[in-house]
């Protein structure tokens, strides 16, 4: 390059150019940094279930060695901010009660669900599952009619 | 500075600034993936079929015996105490009274009558339906032809 004046011009804009760039580069991740402090912020609460009743039920009716029924699950969202379902899985042993006689065998089983199901800031949705349930040959006769609760682990992600 | 310096100089700041775009965008992918996961414990419910035992039936058609060449025969009808249907019906039949293993005469599922045949030539039988849901069954009140 022959021109003096051109070499200058281009030798600062080069040196200036990279200058700014690495200031603007710091400031996106020092703001990047706040975003992350901002997901510590971690005071999510715990999804909570309430009661369906039995009388919510017109489907997907459990009876031994039938095919698998339907579930319902009542979740209570505390948070200011909505909340998917993401996983709905079994924690504990089914039990029934209201059926027609003893019911201590339900033979009752919990198929894991990922229902994707939204959850309004603070309010609650009654998520239906189809086929969510099933009912083995070991259930006793005084199941007939019986509401079962089946002990699950929801877990819900933000938005 | 010679032009290839310029050259070499200005590929040094692009390949800072797509340094810098691809750490964002990288940032960005971190903030999408840090939602908030939370898993708490409760309940989830489910119900088992309320099955009902039919009401006794009825009989129409009855041919108790063999005359004009058909064979002896009834048509069975009941109700369902129930809007929820079992999964089956059977028509049972016996020649004594609350056999505890009688024939099955006929199976439906959800229609509520069914012409059955009869054991003999005017030979007594006791008829009842039963509800059926795997192995839960209810049996209605037995009627006598014949």
């Amino acid at each position: 390059m022959k021109n003096p004046t051109l070499r200058r011009v281009l030798v600062v804009t080069t040196v200036v150019g990279a200058t700014l760039g690495g200031g603007i580069a710091v400031a996106a991740w020092t703001s990047s940094g706040s975003g992350a402090a901002n997901a510590k912020a971690g005071t999510a609460a715990a999804p909570t279930t309430g009661t369906v009743n039995a009388s919510a039920f017109t489907s997907g009716l459990l009876y031994p060695g039938g095919p698998a029924g339907d579930a319902k699950v009542l979740v209570n969202n505390p948070n200011p901010y909505p909340v998917k379902v993401t996983t709905i899985v079994a924690n504990g042993t089914p039990t029934g009660s209201g059926g027609t006689g003893t019911c201590t065998t339900t033979g009752v089983t919990w198929s894991s669900q990922s229902p994707n199901a939204s959850v309004p800031a603070g309010g609650n949705a009654t998520l239906t599952l189809a086929g969510a349930v099933s009912m083995s040959t070991a259930s006793e006769d005084g199941c007939q009619g019986a509401l079962f609760a089946i002990p699950v682990t929801v877990t819900v992600v933000s938005g | 500075m010679s032009t290839p310096r310029v050259v070499f100089a200005a590929a040094m700041v692009a390949a800072a600034w797509t340094t810098v775009i691809t750490g964002l965008v990288a940032v960005g992918a971190a903030r999408a993936e840090a939602a908030w996961l939370k898993s708490g414990s409760g309940n989830a419910f489910a119900t088992a079929l309320p099955l009902k035992a039919p009401d006794t039936p009825t009989t129409s058609n009855l041919k108790c015996n063999r005359s004009g060449g058909t064979d002896p025969a009834v048509t069975v009808t009941w109700s369902y105490p129930s809007t929820i249907l079992p999964p089956k019906f059977e028509v049972l039949s016996s020649a004594t009274p609350n056999n505890a293993s009688p024939t099955i005469a006929a199976t439906t599922t959800t229609a509520m009558s069914a012409t059955i045949p009869l054991a003999g030539n005017n030979q007594a039988a006791y008829l009842s339906v039963r509800s059926v849901a795997g192995s839960w069954r209810l049996r209605s009140g037995e009627v006598r032809v014949c």
